[in-house]
């Protein structure tokens, strides 16, 4: 009995989208870049150190370990030497690749590809197959997509973009649904029209029930979609300064299937809200020195200000002038950004063809509460409709009428 | 997104063309008809679809009769990963695959366009958003703007498409609401089915209620029938085991009878026997006394046979006894006779040892005499060996050290010949003075080498002059000189060459001189080193003769310390000493060597002597042994006659106690006849009696066999009659007739029980139809109100369907207004971005726009049309770069010949603001044919034709 469990017990880290070698641009009188630069190395120290303290028997990586394809010396130096502190501990380390350190098929090996040959990690990698099917073998020492470690099968399946359906849908017919499988994938649940690279919920239907754990990344926030067991830890420090607070990592532990999230260390940031009613320079500034005062600015922190303006309005002020006073007061740095109408943020501001329907659709008061659902049909009815497709514009409709009303019978 | 490769085959005028883009803004170039715009129909065609009227036939060349064309592109698509999209054209019909850099691969437009779609971040209209907004085509810069409010109304409506709503709704929304509006009537017809099944089986539950009642009825009667079978099938049973109890008594009345027939002969038979065995006991009584004093006879008789047999036995042994006696006293007077002669022979060995005891005695005196001898002499040789040794130490010493002695002499007298006696100082002193002369005499011959060289210089430079002046040109005349001083060249120069040449021989006899004389110095140098190695080399030889000298000294201390430790006498000379200590150890040797013979001689006679005592007491050992055999055996003796004593005294004892033996033996004899004849007498009636007392001996068990046959007769008697009386009352107790009447009405009741199972069988089928009749009843009530509640659920859904429908129907303008406003807002953004300024752009309602700028206290509202060149060109760029970012998150841009009908102005302007206004786009393509952007562009690619066919240079 003891053998058993331990065969499929163990606890993993893991975390994504650690971006070492990140330097983002910054005005050219601060050492902004510089300090960032360092931010992503000390977040990333900052989870090992917790994973040799609070031992764990696997750290995982889902992608984006580096910012870039070509590495400085200095940053391929520094990640090194951060995993040799792991391999040292003989914990293992077990990665993919995101968006932002894969290869482009003609430019032969990767860092992570290097760094799997110098064994201080695994990284894994699906195959293709000469017919286009999607493979997952085995690590034969050198390469492969899955490693089996204590018991627990863990499945690379990396970026891929807008094909993530051939993947998932080839990795849930090898799955062995009778072991713990984890399945590493550079990807989150979210719009891929907006976001590429992200999967709409029915594309990960298949994995249901067939693995214990996705870990997820790309998206750098903190998600958990429970009825996947897709775990999102979120970036560790500010990619971009406009970035959501929850970022961290997950310590998983596959015998009890609990999970534990735990905040990274980052930089300080302090977000405040505008909202204007005019739009005038006047009404902006005292809103600003408002809320100045009550969120005054620390020392080496980040400083966003989100300025809403009434739909239609401009607001004459020199934003840079404004970033620059902040800064003055202490920020690293300070983001001003100006942005119309109701103040609700939308995943990405590409959104406007819809939005735009949807405030067209929520003008006929009996339908006004559908809106979002009807736009977002819409989209799709219009694609259907300049293919020709009857079939798939009346189940458009069909799914559209069942999800408002609440039921499932379809005309067709 | 952006394209890294385009690569045609066969595609209009591109036989095989292929064209490597970069990021940033790349600029196809080349004159009308060149082929650029087939680039850009290949790449429209692959991306998203576009074509031009006509068929696809048309794409392909006809420069070669291939009959297919190709397109293939590869590009970085919004997701980040590398794409190639592949088309293959043949006249009828195209296929279009898509192909990831992982090597997923998607083929036909219903899977390639949405996945393109996404990987171009195109939202909306896929083909009209490439189309209008992607791609700027020509004239469509600004002239857009200026035509008629009809023609700007057609242009737009048609790129924001916002009749699809209309579309939409009068299409797919309307056959919508028809199939839903049918599927409804669907739901009616069959309601109406169910509701006149369902008013059919209505009275389906109170029938199955009176079926139940009746099977109920019935199988109560059933059970009563059956109670009555039952009870009288009970006493049927029990009447026939009556029946069986009667015949069984019988048989047992009869086997009783037979059986006590049996016991009454049987016990006739005893009584006979009895009769018989009282008769025999009468006869034994009478013989009994005669037969008993025949007993005792007979066992007196045994008891003296066996006396008898043991007197003769004693008889026998008496006899063995007296011989046996007289043997044994034979044997004692033979120990007695050996014991004698054994006592003589150990006083003969007695006396042997004693003279063998006196002789040892005397021999190991001698013996004793000899070894004090032998020890003196011993110690006498050690102190000899001793002093022996010590002076051949001494000798040896001696010799060695007068032979250094002789040895160094013979040095000393070698080292003394080989010193020189000269004195080397005052010789070197000579020499050196000789040197001094000689090094004047050099410093002379250096001088008169240099004089040589010197003249030999000066010769040279004459024959020079000569041979120029007689070959050359004169330095100051410019031409042949023929005379020097009033001479002829040649004259003037052998001349002076002469004289010089005298002085030269003159110098070279002076010159051998001082040579040889610079040589003989050297000879002295060579001396002078000679001399001063002589000189150290006789010092040395001196320091080594003392060294010698010391040593020999040395030597004669030591000779004298070895001669004072050996002996007394010490000043003599080294050659008498040794001579000395040679003869002193040659004397010592002498006396060594004879006192090794004494001892030696001394040892022979005590060998003999020991010898002798060694032998002596090997014989008196041997005499010991001798005596201690004879004592063994005579202890022997002394045993054995013991022992012949006592069994003699043994044997007397025993022959006096059977003395009397033969007289008994005679006495039992004579009894034995006479008791013989007494029993022969008596035998006859001892045989009569024990004929008879067998048989009288019976009585008592065949009298007790009788009366055990008498009891059990009593027994069986009593039995039969008990069985006897059973037999009559079971007989009463049933009648045959009884038995046949019950089993008749059984038979009746049976008949009965058959018919009421029948009745009850189908009454229950009946229940089985009516139970299916019940479900299909409620089943038709469940469907129907699942029927009611569908057309409930799609009534609902008509009804909304109806109402987007309706919506869809009249939403197109207000579309097309809330997009104006949208863009002309980020129209405006971007305008104050290029310019700096603070103007607002205006999209009105019939799709002008309008440029607002403030101006004190009020503003400014100028229609398109009346905007500058340069300032409609901005205006223009502005409007796209809002359309673009709206309609598509590409950072991807098409501008078709941009510059075509441009004025002068406009042309600057765009060359000004389109690369700003697109800095963060990831790609831009400018076909054009002119050079304006030539200088910003990452990449230029030149088209060409040549031969009808387009050539692509980078």
């Amino acid at each position: 009995m003891e053998s058993f469990l331990d065969a499929n017990s163990m606890k993993f880290l893991h975390c994504s989208d650690i971006h070492l070698g990140r330097k983002p641009v910054g005005s050219a009188f601060s050492n902004y870049s510089n300090q960032r630069y360092e931010d992503y190395f000390n977040a990333f120290d900052w989870i090992i150190e917790f994973a040799l303290e609070n031992p764990v028997d696997v750290f995982l990586i889902s992608g984006d370990l580096f910012d870039r394809r070509e590495l400085s010396p200095d940053v391929l130096e520094r990640a090194e030497k951060q995993l040799s502190r792991l391999k040292n501990r003989d914990i293992p380390v077990v990665a993919i690749e995101g968006n932002h350190d894969r290869l482009f098929a003609i430019e032969g090996r990767s860092w992570l590809e290097y760094l799997s040959r110098e064994e201080l990690l695994y990284l894994l990698r699906p195959y293709t197959l000469e017919d286009g099917s999607v493979d997952f073998p085995k690590w034969n020492g050198n390469s492969g997509a899955m490693v089996e470690i204590k018991g627990v099968r863990f499945y690379g399946m990396g970026y891929q973009g807008f094909s993530f359906q051939q993947y998932i849908e080839a990795i849930a017919n090898q799955l062995d649904p009778s072991k713990t499988n984890v399945v590493l994938a550079h990807t989150a649940i979210g719009n891929p029209s907006v976001i590429p690279g992200c999967v709409i919920p029915e594309e990960l239907e298949p994995l249901i029930g067939k693995c214990d754990y996705i870990a997820g990344g790309h998206i750098h926030t903190k998600h958990v979609y429970k009825r996947f067991k897709m775990f999102v830890p979120g970036a560790p420090e500010y990619w971009d300064i406009k970035e959501g607070e929850e970022k961290g990592f997950f310590i998983y532990d596959t015998l009890t299937k609990n999970f534990e999230f735990h905040n990274s260390k980052k930089r300080l940031k302090t977000i405040v809200s505008i909202f204007l009613e005019n739009g005038s320079t006047n009404e902006f500034r005292s809103r600003l020195e408002e809320a100045l005062r009550s969120n005054p600015v620390e020392d080496g922190s980040l400083y966003v200000v989100e300025v809403k303006v009434p739909f239609g309005s401009f607001l004459e002020v020199n934003i840079s002038d404004v970033e620059k006073e902040i800064e003055e007061m202490g920020a690293l740095k300070a983001v001003v950004s100006v942005s119309m109408g109701k103040g609700v943020k939308t995943e990405s501001e590409n959104q406007d063809l819809e939005v735009i329907e949807e405030d067209v659709i929520a003008k006929n008061p009996e339908l006004a509460s559908y809106s979002k659902v009807i736009a977002d049909a819409l989209e799709n009815l219009k694609r259907y409709h300049e293919m020709n497709d009857e079939e798939g514009a009346t189940e458009t409709i069909d799914r559209l009428l069942n999800e408002i009303i609440g039921g499932d019978l379809d005309v067709r | 997104m952006y394209v890294n490769k385009i690569e045609l085959e066969n595609f209009k005028s591109h036989v095989k063309t292929s064209i490597d883009f970069s990021q940033g803004l790349n600029l196809i170039i080349g004159l009308n008809g060149a082929g650029k715009s087939s680039v850009l129909q290949a790449l429209g065609f692959a991306f998203v679809g576009l074509k031009e009227d006509g068929s696809y036939g048309d794409f392909i060349t006809d420069f070669n009769g291939a009959g297919f064309a190709n397109i293939r592109v590869d590009f970085v698509a919004s997701d980040g990963l590398e794409y190639s999209v592949i088309r293959k054209i043949d006249p009828k019909k195209t296929s279009w695959e898509i192909i990831s850099q992982t090597n997923v691969k998607r083929r036909g437009q219903k899977e390639v366009l949405p996945l393109l779609q996404n990987l171009l971040g195109i939202r909306g209209e896929v083909k009209k958003v490439y189309k209008r907004i992607i791609t700027a085509s020509q004239n469509d810069m600004t002239s857009v703007f200026l035509g008629t409010s009809a023609e700007r109304k057609a242009f737009f409506n048609d790129l924001f498409n916002t009749k699809i709503y209309k579309e939409i709704s009068s299409k797919e929304m309307k056959e919508y609401v028809e199939s839903v509006t049918s599927k409804i009537s669907e739901i009616n017809g069959s309601l109406n089915i169910l509701k006149k099944e369902i008013e059919e089986l209505s009275t389906t539950s109170q029938e199955l209620l009176k079926s139940k009642e009746e099977l109920k009825k019935i199988s109560k009667e059933l059970r009563e029938v059956e109670n009555l079978e039952k009870e009288r099938k009970r006493k049927l049973e029990m009447l026939r085991k009556k029946r069986e109890e009667y015949l069984q008594l019988l048989e047992k009345k009869n086997s009783s009878l037979e059986k006590i027939q049996g016991l009454e002969k049987t016990m006739k038979e005893n009584q006979k026997r009895l009769i018989d065995a009282q008769s025999a006991k009468k006869i034994c009584e009478e013989s009994k006394s005669q037969h008993e004093r025949f007993e005792i006879l007979e066992r007196e008789r045994k008891e003296l046979e066996e006396q008898k047999v043991i007197a003769e036995d004693d008889v026998k042994k008496l006899g063995d006894l007296e011989r046996e006696l007289s043997d044994i006293n034979n044997a004692i007077e033979r120990a007695e006779a050996e014991i004698t002669h054994e006592k003589g022979n150990v006083e003969r060995h007695k006396e042997a040892l004693h003279t063998l005891n006196d002789k040892i005695n005397s021999k190991k005196k001698e013996l004793k005499d000899l070894e004090d001898e032998k020890m003196k002499k011993v110690s006498e040789g050690n102190e000899i060996l001793e002093e022996l040794r010590s002076f051949q130490s001494l000798s040896t010493t001696v010799q060695k050290i007068t032979d250094s002695l002789s040895r160094t002499d013979g040095m000393i007298e070698t080292a003394r010949n080989r010193i020189k006696n000269v004195d080397y100082p005052e010789e070197i002193e000579n020499q050196t003075q000789k040197i001094e002369f000689f090094e004047k005499k050099a410093k002379e011959l250096e001088s008169v080498k240099e004089k040589k060289i010197e003249l030999r210089e000066k010769m040279s430079t004459l024959e020079n002059s000569r041979s120029s002046l007689e070959n050359g040109v004169c330095p100051i005349l410019q031409e042949k000189c023929f005379n020097v001083e009033g001479k002829d060249v040649s004259e003037y120069f052998d001349e002076k060459i002469k004289n010089l040449k005298r002085e030269f021989s003159s110098l070279e006899v002076v010159e051998r001189k001082l040579q040889s004389e610079y040589e003989e110095m050297q000879s002295v140098k060579d001396k002078i080193s000679q001399l001063k190695s002589e000189m150290a080399e006789n010092e040395n030889e001196k320091q080594k003769l003392q060294k010698l000298r010391d040593d020999k000294e040395k030597m004669i201390d030591d000779l004298r310390s070895s001669l004072e430790e050996v002996m007394s006498v010490t000043n003599l000379e080294p050659l008498a000493a040794r001579e000395y200590v040679n003869s002193r150890l040659r004397e010592l040797n002498g006396v060594h060597q004879k006192n090794l013979t004494e001892v030696s001689s001394i040892d022979a006679k005590m060998d003999d002597l020991k010898r002798d005592v060694r032998s002596l007491e090997e014989e008196k050992r041997a005499h010991s042994e001798e005596t201690k055999k004879c004592e063994e055996k005579i202890e022997m003796y002394e045993h054995q006659k013991v022992s012949f004593n006592d069994k003699s005294e043994d044997l007397k004892s025993e022959i006096s106690s059977l003395s009397r033996a033969r007289e008994e033996l005679e006495e039992l004899k004579k009894r034995y006849l006479e008791l013989s004849n007494t029993a022969n007498q008596l035998k006859p009636f001892h045989e009569e009696y024990m004929k008879n007392i067998n048989i009288a001996m019976g009585i008592d068990e065949i009298s007790k066999r009788v009366e055990n046959t008498v009891s059990e007769l009593k027994i069986k008697k009593v039995e039969f009659e008990n069985v006897s009386t059973r037999l009559e009352e079971v007989s009463n107790s049933y009648s045959d007739e009884e038995i046949s009447s019950l089993e008749k009405e059984i038979n009746t009741l049976d008949k009965k029980k058959d018919e009421f199972n029948s009745r009850f069988g189908s009454v229950r089928e009946r229940i089985k139809s009516l139970e299916l009749d019940l479900k299909k009843f409620k089943n038709a009530k469940e469907k129907s109100e699942k029927l009611k509640k569908d057309k409930e659920f799609l009534e609902k859904k008509k009804h909304l369907a109806e109402k987007i429908r309706k919506l869809l129907g009249v939403m197109g303008p207000e579309m097309a207004s809330r997009y104006r406003k949208f863009i002309a807002t980020r129209a405006t953004e971007k305008y104050r971005a290029l310019t700096q300024k603070v103007d607002i752009v205006k999209w009105s309602d019939d799709y002008d726009v309008h440029l607002i700028s403030p101006i004190e206290g009020s503003s400014s509202d100028r229609r398109f049309s009346l905007l500058s060149g340069g300032e409609q060109m901005v205006v223009a760029l502005a409007i796209r770069a809002a359309l673009t970012e709206t309609f598509s998150s590409t950072k991807f841009a098409i501008f078709d010949e941009p510059t075509v009908n441009l004025d002068e102005e406009r042309r600057r302007s765009l060359s000004e603001y389109l690369p700003k206004l697109f800095e963060n786009m990831e790609q831009i393509l400018v076909v054009t044919h002119d050079e304006t952007f030539r200088e910003m562009a990452e990449k230029v690619i030149n088209i060409k034709k040549e031969n009808g066919m387009s050539v692509v240079k980078m």
